[in-house]
């Protein structure tokens, strides 16, 4: 395929992707609704740690910072999963255009990272509002001029290749799973990512076996170098972090291309492609 | 012709109640990885707030009140998805006719729904109780068990009523009843304290959060099985409650006439892909 082709693959996807979660209201609405959750779940956030540190004996506001930035970036992970858990079910059996999707020139791999992308570039949006609402409205002690620009955008970029590729594992799954249960999936991989990974709390807090989980997660060294991109760490403080983390994406994106072809072959194998399950 | 009377309808909507509160409890043991998902899932970002109470030391109540949130959440999503949204699925899967042209309430319809959710659903919050219990060593100090049930079933009557408003929602619309079906999870999380007491919310907050029903029935859940409370100390939340129920209940059978009416003369009722 060339790469011209790809190319136009992949952004005639990205486009779908955007239509469909998008096309339903008009833009203004749209856009309030895509700020109103983002900036609920940091409020749930930073309200625990209101009311923590009210009640409770640590009241170190480094930890709110923490809270923050690991709240507002998450936003990346949680939304990719539930695209990616959900896409194919809705292309199956919602639309019922999945069978034409594969039956068009398109690599089926190409489609859903542009699937992938869309959700990815909303999610940015909702990041970069989300960071903009705490750091103005909520007064979050973040200061736009000390953040490591070059090492936040490359940790940006790493760690959505890693997402991505778990975004494509989910929907690889999905591809042999009815709708029922399906959409959950996402769900429940983000909320293993949000437990395990250092997203609100520092992994040394955990029982040492899910310290030992929260090791061979890519996630754990994304969140780390994130967080300190944002904090204006110095390169040499988070190149072990970037890494670790980029050889894991290197990792996950092989099996993510591994497992959609198994996928993809067994799906065929036993007619699923175009199943339809009305329960 | 047998004529219709009114202990014939009383029959066929009981009936009717029975049937779709069978299909509900049946089809979820046809899946029963949703049992395991509708548990793990909840509890997976329950465990993170957990940890952060932990972080912050707060006493261990805190971890009391985020366990019984996460088992509220439980019932406020099967109000949203399985209440609220199941006339949209049914459109979307062409059942919606066979329903509309049955001799039945639409409400004993619905009853039927909610009834067979809070069974399916009350199952998933046990597990997540006994998790709060075996896992994070959660203490419930349960005083008045009857204060507890009363309070319980007073919340469920009001959300669940509320579920039949938004499925009246969903009768007309579409994508945007849906979009506003995942609208009305994190800010109503927020709103309505599912994760710390309400009372730590700005007041115009609190105001505000005292339109929604579930407000009340978490903070008197709470009072009752963390703190010991008693029917006397929660006597308020149960007067509101009732109200709720009763508003909504009657909101409910009005927008549904309203919302087919209106549907059918606008030829929605059978639209898909919306």
């Amino acid at each position: 395929m060339a790469v011209k082709d790809i190319a136009r693959s992949f952004s005639r996807s990205v486009w779908l992707g955007w239509k469909v979660d998008a096309n339903w209201t008009d833009p203004l609405l749209f856009a309030i609704y895509s700020v109103i959750r983002p900036i609920a779940g940091m409020l749930i956030v930073i309200f625990l740690f209101l009311v923590g540190s009210q009640v409770g004996e640590n009241t170190d506001p480094r930890y709110l910072t923490y809270v923050f930035v690991g709240n507002t970036f998450f936003i990346l992970v949680a939304q990719i999963m539930l695209s990616m858990g959900w896409v194919i079910h809705e292309d199956r059996e919602h639309y019922e255009v999945l069978k034409y999707v594969y039956i068009s020139p398109a690599s089926f791999y190409v489609y859903l990272l542009g699937r992938a992308c869309s959700t990815a570039l909303m999610a940015l949006v909702s990041v970069v509002i989300s960071l903009f609402f705490g750091v103005t409205v909520l007064r979050m002690p973040i200061d736009f001029l000390s953040i490591n620009y070059a090492a936040l955008s490359l940790s940006l970029i790493i760690g959505l290749v890693a997402i991505s590729s778990f975004g494509m594992i989910l929907a690889s799954v999905a591809l042999l799973t009815a709708r029922h249960g399906g959409g959950m999936v996402g769900e429940a991989v983000a909320g293993v990512f949000y437990l395990f990974c250092g997203v609100l709390f520092p992994v040394s807090v955990l029982p040492p076996w899910a310290q030992a989980v929260s090791k061979v997660l890519p996630l754990t060294y994304w969140m780390s170098a994130i967080r300190g991109s944002m904090l204006g760490a110095r390169p040499t403080e988070i190149v072990d972090d970037l890494t670790v983390l980029a050889g894991f994406t290197v990792v996950f994106y092989v099996v993510s291309m591994g497992v959609l072809r198994l996928a993809d072959y067994l799906a065929r194998d036993r007619g699923l492609i175009d199943i339809t399950t009305e329960h | 012709m047998k004529a219709v009377t009114y202990s014939g309808d009383l029959e066929r909507n009981l009936r009717t109640i029975v049937a779709r509160t069978y299909v509900r409890i049946v089809g979820s043991g046809r899946e029963p990885s949703w049992l395991l998902w509708d548990t793990v899932l909840p509890m997976l970002t329950l465990s993170t707030y957990i940890y952060v109470y932990k972080v912050m030391n707060a006493p261990p109540e805190f971890t009391g009140f985020v366990i019984v949130g996460g088992a509220m959440i439980a019932f406020w999503l099967n109000v949203l998805w399985n209440m609220a949204a199941q006339l949209y699925w049914e459109k979307e899967t062409g059942n919606l006719e066979p329903f509309l042209i049955a001799p039945i309430s639409r409400m004993a319809m619905l009853m039927g729904m909610a009834i067979g959710g809070i069974f399916n659903t009350t199952l998933r919050a046990l597990g997540i109780f006994a998790v709060g219990i075996f896992v994070f060593q959660v203490e419930f100090l349960v005083a008045d068990p009857l204060a507890a049930l009363l309070v319980f079933v007073l919340t469920l009557a009001a959300l669940y009523s509320l579920g039949m408003v938004f499925a009246s929602v969903f009768l007309m619309y579409g994508r945007e009843a849906w979009h506003t079906s995942h609208l009305l999870q994190e800010p109503i999380y927020f709103l309505s304290g599912f994760y710390f007491p309400v009372k730590f919310l700005p007041f115009w907050l609190q105001v505000a959060a005292s339109i929604i029903p579930v407000t009340f029935g978490l903070d008197a859940i709470r009072r009752i099985l963390i703190l010991g409370a008693g029917l006397g100390e929660v006597s308020l939340h149960v007067v509101v409650l009732a109200m709720f129920w009763l508003v909504l209940f009657f909101i409910a059978k009005w927008t549904l006439r309203y919302m087919e009416d209106h549907g059918r003369s606008e030829g929605r009722l059978t639209l898909r892909w919306q």
